[in-house]
Order: C-alpha cells, then sequence, then structure tokens
C-alpha cells in the first residue's frame, strides 16, 4: 500500500506532462492507400441488384477485389452484405448485373460448380461426420485419388492445428475448435476466393481477439483472397486490408482501415466507425491561406490550415473524433506558448464514464451541446484529470477536422 | 468447490430459518403425498393389472378362463400350430412392413416440399391435406376407401380387395404421421450444412442422400416404426377394405373373441407383450447411454480436451 501511494504524482506536474505528452506537431503524412493497384483484379462486381418484391436488398453496386486481399463488407445488419455474400457463394440469384471471377461469367453458375468456399456463420460441419470426413467432403465431390485427399486433410488438419482431433464428432470440439475446422473444410478445396460470414460471430469476446490474428494467419499464410462479413468493426479493421460500408444495399464508402477511420466521407461513415463529434457549420471562407468555418454549437471559430475547396457560406458538417481533443483545465496554447483564439471550446464535464484503460468524458459546451472527448488512465488514481463539474477547454489540432458536406 | 463453499457460508446465518420452513412443508405435504401414491397405484394397477391377469392365464391348463387348471404352456403349442392365426400373424407382418415402408418414402417427401420450397403459395392448405386422415374416423376413411376401391374395380378391374387394398389404405392414413415427425426433424434441421454441402461441391441429390438424409435419419425410423405399429393394429379400415382371403391377425383376434374367449389369444397376447416390452427396454437403454455419452463429450469439449 505504502509503495502505491508514493507513486501518486503531483497534480500540477501530471496534467502539465499529459497535455504535452498528446500535442502532436503539424508534421503530418499524408493517409496511406491501401489500394493495392499493382495487383491483379480478381472479382469483378458489376450493376449488380438483388431485389425481394419491392425492397432492393443489394442496389446497384459495383466492387472490384483484387488477388491476395482481405476485404472486409462492413454495416449493421439488414444493410444487404450478408445477401452480397450469398450472391458470391451462388445461394442467391442476383435480379441484375454480373459477377466476374477471373475474368468469368460467374452470375448464374450454381454454388456447387464454383471454385468459391465459404465459412459458415453457424459453421454448417457436418454433424454425422468426424473432423476428417468433414474436411474430405468436398475433396471427394472433386473424385481425387484416396491417397491424394488423405493428404489434403492432413495438411489441412496441421494448418488449423487440430490433427489431434482428427476422429472427433463436431459436438465434441468446443467453439474455437468447430471455427478452425470450418476453416480447414472451406480451405481444402483451394478455392480462389474464401467467403467468411461474420467468423466470429459464434465466439465469445476473449476467443474472439485470440482467432482474429490467428484466423488472419492461416489465410495469409495459404494466400487465399478473402471477402468476410461482419457487423463487428473492430473485426473489420483488424482483419481486412480493405473495408466496405455498407447501408440499406449501397456501399458508402471504401478504404484501409485507417482511411476511413480518419478520412470518413461522410457523417454516416464517420459516426458508423468509432465515436465522433459532428459540429453543424457554416464555411465562412477558404483559400490556399486556409479555411474558416464557424458553427452555431462553438463560440469560436474552426480554423483549417488547408483549403477545403468547397463555396464560401456552404453549410458543411466538422468531425472531430474524441481522442483528438485535448482536455484541459487551464486555459489552451499553441506550441510557442501563445493562447489559442480558435480551435478551443469551453464547457463544463457533465459525466464521465470509466472504461478501465480509457474514460470517456462528456462535456456540456455553452451552446448546450455535449462534446465527448476521451483521456487515457495513464495513472492509477486520475489525480490532477477534470472531474464532475470543471470548467474545463476543450482544444484540437487543425488538422484534426474534417470537413464533411452530407 | 469453492464456489460452493462460499455460498455455503453466505447462506449460512439463514439455514435455521430454511430448516423450519422445509420442516413444516413436509409435514403439511405429507397426507397429499400418501394421496399420490395410492393414486399412481391404482393407475398403474387400471394399466397393467388386465394385462398381467391374461400373461398368467396364458399359462392355464384349463380352457375355462376363470377356472385356473394348473401350469401349462399347451396354448403355445396350439398357437404355433393353429395355422389360421400363423397366417395372419404374417398377413399382417407383410402388410405393415410394406405400409410403413411406403408411407415413410411419401411422408417424407411430403415434409421435403412443405418446409423446403420457400413461399409456396398453397402450404398451409396442403399441410391440412395431409394431415386429415390422422383426426378423420376411421369408419369415414375406411367406408370412402371402401367405395373408392369398389369404383375402381368396377371401372378398371383394378384392384381386387385383398392385401394391395389393405397396403393401399394403411398408406394414406400412416404417411400422415410419418410427415408430421419429419417434419418437425427437418424443420430444427440447421438449413446452412445442405448449403455449405452445395458449396463444397455436391449437387442437390448428392448432398440430400449424404447430408440431409442421415441428419432426419433418426425421424424417418421413428415415423417408419410408428407407422408399422399403427398399421399393425388397425381394426376397423382394415376390415373395410379386406377381402376374403387377406385376414390380417387384428381381425382375426376379433372373430374370434367374438365367438367366446380363447385361451390361444392370451398366449398370443404375451408373446406380443413381450416382444413390446423387450423392443422398449434396448430402445430406453440405448437412448439413456447416447446421452450419457453427449454429456460427456460435451463436458471434454467445454473443458477444451
Amino acid at each position: 500500500m505504502v509503495t502505491e501511494n508514493s507513486k501518486v504524482p503531483d497534480n500540477t506536474k501530471s496534467n502539465g506532462a499529459n497535455v504535452e505528452k498528446r500535442r502532436v506537431s503539424t508534421d503530418i503524412k499524408p493517409p496511406v492507400k491501401n489500394t493495392p493497384k499493382d495487383r491483379k483484379p480478381l472479382l469483378v462486381i458489376k450493376d449488380l441488384t438483388k431485389a425481394y418484391d419491392a425492397n432492393l436488398a443489394v442496389n446497384n453496386v459495383n466492387l472490384t477485389i483484387y488477388e491476395g486481399e482481405i476485404f472486409a463488407l462492413l454495416g449493421s445488419s439488414g444493410c444487404g452484405k450478408s445477401t452480397l455474400l450469398r450472391m458470391l457463394a451462388g445461394f442467391e440469384t442476383p435480379t441484375s448485373g454480373a459477377i466476374y471471377l477471373d475474368g468469368q461469367d460467374m452470375t448464374n453458375v450454381p454454388p456447387y460448380k464454383r471454385p468459391v468456399n465459404m465459412m459458415f456463420q453457424s459453421y454448417a460441419l457436418f454433424p454425422h461426420m468426424t473432423v476428417e470426413q468433414n474436411i474430405a467432403f468436398g475433396l471427394k465431390q472433386d473424385k481425387l485419388r484416396k491417397a491424394e485427399i488423405n493428404a489434403r486433410v492432413e495438411k489441412m488438419l496441421k494448418l488449423v492445428h487440430m490433427e489431434e482431433y482428427a476422429h472427433r464428432k463436431p459436438h465434441q470440439l468446443s467453439g474455437g475448435q468447430r471455427q478452425r475446422v470450418a476453416l480447414a473444410r472451406s480451405l481444402a478445396k483451394q478455392p480462389r476466393v474464401l467467403l467468411l460470414d461474420e467468423p466470429m460471430g459464434a465466439l465469445d469476446k476473449k476467443l474472439r481477439e485470440q482467432m482474429r490474428l490467428e484466423l488472419v494467419d492461416i489465410v495469409e499464410s495459404v494466400g487465399v483472397t478473402c471477402v468476410m462479413v461482419t457487423h463487428d468493426q473492430e473485426e473489420a479493421m483488424t482483419m481486412a486490408e480493405r473495408v466496405a460500408i455498407m447501408d440499406r444495399g449501397e456501399f458508402i464508402q471504401i478504404g484501409g482501415p485507417r482511411e476511413i477511420y480518419e478520412n470518413p466521407n461522410c457523417c454516416f461513415t464517420a459516426e458508423f466507425i468509432g465515436s465522433v463529434n459532428l459540429f453543424e457549420s457554416t464555411l465562412i471562407t477558404s483559400d490556399h491561406t486556409g479555411s474558416i468555418i464557424r458553427s452555431k454549437d462553438l463560440e469560436n471559430e474552426i480554423r483549417l490550415d488547408i483549403d477545403v475547396d468547397l463555396a464560401d457560406g456552404m453549410e458543411v458538417f466538422v468531425a472531430l473524433r474524441p481522442e483528438k481533443i485535448y482536455i484541459e483545465r487551464t486555459f489552451p496554447v499553441d506550441e510557442n506558448g501563445k493562447e489559442l483564439t480558435a480551435n478551443y471550446a469551453i464547457g463544463v464535464v457533465e459525466n464521465i464514464a470509466y472504461m478501465g484503460d480509457i474514460s470517456i468524458y462528456y462535456v456540456r459546451l455553452k451552446s448546450g451541446k455535449i462534446v465527448i472527448t476521451t483521456l487515457p488512465n495513464v495513472d492509477r488514481f486520475n489525480v490532477g484529470l477534470p472531474t464532475w463539474d470543471d470548467q474545463v477547454y476543450l482544444s484540437w489540432d487543425p488538422e484534426s477536422c474534417v470537413t464533411l458536406t452530407f | 468447490m469453492a464456489e460452493s463453499k462460499i455460498k455455503e457460508g453466505v447462506t449460512a446465518p439463514d439455514t435455521n430459518e430454511l430448516n423450519l420452513t422445509s420442516a413444516s412443508r413436509k409435514k403439511s405435504f405429507n397426507l397429499p403425498k400418501l394421496l399420490r401414491v395410492v393414486f399412481l397405484t391404482i393407475g398403474l394397477l387400471f394399466l397393467y393389472a388386465p394385462i398381467v391377469s391374461l400373461i398368467i392365464y396364458s399359462f392355464n391348463g384349463s380352457k375355462m378362463m376363470t377356472v385356473w387348471g394348473g401350469f401349462s404352456v399347451k396354448w403355445y403349442f396350439e398357437l404355433f400350430a393353429d395355422k389360421q392365426m400363423m397366417d395372419a400373424v404374417l398377413t399382417s407382418l407383410i402388410i405393415s412392413f410394406c405400409a410403413a415402408s411406403m408411407s415413410v418414402i411419401i411422408g417424407t417427401l411430403a415434409a421435403l416440399v412443405l418446409v423446403r420450397i420457400s413461399n409456396f403459395k398453397g402450404e398451409s392448405l396442403f399441410a391440412l391435406f395431409i394431415t386429415a386422415p390422422m383426426v378423420l374416423p376411421e369408419v369415414i376413411v375406411g367406408l370412402s376407401m371402401l367405395l373408392l376401391f369398389v369404383t375402381l374395380s368396377q371401372l378398371i378391374g383394378w384392384p381386387q380387395r385383398g392385401m394391395v387394398t389393405i397396403w393401399i389404405a394403411m398408406v394414406t392414413v400412416t404417411a400422415a404421421y410419418v410427415t408430421v415427425v419429419v417434419r418437425s426433424r427437418l424443420k430444427e434441421l440447421d438449413y446452412s450444412i445442405e448449403e455449405a454441402s452445395q458449396d463444397l461441391g455436391a449437387g442437390p441429390v448428392k448432398t440430400f442422400f449424404f447430408i440431409t438424409l442421415p441428419s432426419i435419419l433418426p425421424a424417418i425410423v421413428s415415423g417408419w416404426l410408428l407407422a408399422f405399429t399403427l398399421a399393425m393394429d388397425d381394426l376397423v379400415i382394415t376390415s373395410f377394405v379386406a377381402g376374403p382371403g387377406s385376414q390380417t391377425l387384428p381381425m382375426v383376434v376379433f372373430s374370434s373373441v367374438r365367438r367366446g374367449l380363447n385361451p390361444e389369444i392370451n398366449a398370443l397376447a404375451t408373446i406380443i407383450v413381450f416382444i413390446v416390452s423387450l423392443c422398449t427396454f434396448f430402445y430406453w437403454l440405448m437412448r439413456v447411454r447416447k446421452e450419457k455419452r453427449l454429456r460427456q463429450d460435451m463436458k471434454l469439449a467445454m473443458q477444451g480436451k
């Protein structure tokens, strides 16, 4: 107890150090675009539409997936991501449009003739077959020789570390083991594209985090192109090279995890991925020296160093991620020690949500707007950090703001 | 263990109170408990006393049903020597076997149509029609069948009343039961395993025989057994559609009982009771063992072994 107490740092010092560490210089790199342009296009989806009566589950979707990439379709339930995946597998027939694999039209090919395999959300292991028979099932359909089938099954079991369980039935396996078997079964036929339907949906949280990386490792070691469907943004961001955000049957944004998080192209993406503060604003001026934006929620201007390239007087939204807002009890200053004249706000801490690793602060501004901001709990006792009903200063770097038009 | 100990510790102060309430509850439950035992005994006696007395009297040496004439197994020998009875047993077995097999095929197909064909417009109407024989009075089914067969044989000379007509009549009734059993199993079957099979390269026909059929096999087997039992002891419909040369076991038993009680029937009934209880016992044993194994397997799987 004594040693713990002695570690409590002095108030002012911790606060100052904290802020200093967080303030970054303006030396930013342009966001890395993850589009693998040098790779060969493998799966091409053209004007694909699926209608159920009057409902458009998938609405005129165009997409190119490159060889060897892991691509995630991310969206809330009912956004059409599963329908799209099922059309790729052949379980649903598109109303219009086409799917090309390796340049060949796959649109009306039945599922059992497509070089595409799927790992189902429920894993769909055959309950009356052993692990070995499950993996061999697809190979038997190809009329391979017995020795070759055995060799391939053994290789697959080794790949997913399930050699000892070859003679078990599915009900004798735990959730994680079943997933490995399902993965091995869908990889056994060496498909051109591997489809994953909510791959972690049936696992508990701890196992999910562990299996994410393992699954990516296995998929990458095999080198198969992979399209996955998920509603879990963390899963999409950690596993996929590119993520497509879907809503109401359409793609909202396609890009690498960093791109969609740091450069959302609309309010929907910004709000869907992580949390965000959106300020309804008007663009005052914008030229090569920078832009000035005024929000009705903020007393001070938002000043950006870049030209947002929009008409003056336009209604815009400024998106600001919570972790990019500094929260201080003293008036914010820039690198040179001069007090800020823009890009700050004054508010009162209304609520604090302690999450363990971080704390989320809900700060009410004078305009009534609640701004969300986070602080990492670097210190175990949170001494010196703002608490309930404290007056605080919120500030941000100009480059943290993203200007959106819709 | 640790957890249970903690729980004990927590509830320890309350144990006195708990004991009191449970003790008083025991007292107040004594009378109903006695009543329960009495009612259970009466119920079981009502069900099984006639069967037990039947078994006992099958070993009666006297021809009189009401007089005990010493232990004897002569009625068993007489039963096996009775050609009419033995023929009836054989006829019944053949008809039941064929009827059960046919109704399993028809019933499974009907269940597949009902469950698997999505947006099938007349689904509920079809379901009603296929299960109607279950609720229709047997007299009506039998009579309508008889009328149909008579008209048909007048028109095209087929079928002559006999084993074939009994078989057809039995299939119409028992197929309904098979449909219900298989349909409920198909409904709870994970459709994605069939999709997985297609995804792995097996066509629809192969998928049905290698994936769907093994999964619904338990339901098909119980449907078959149900159909067999129903066909085996049907009397009403069979009497309507049977011809002169086709006497099933229930018909023979019924007509011989009408002529007066016959100890031979007791011997036959004893054999049937024996076979049925043997089958039931082994079925029960198998189930218990399977369930135990399943539980153990699941426990092991949960522990990650």
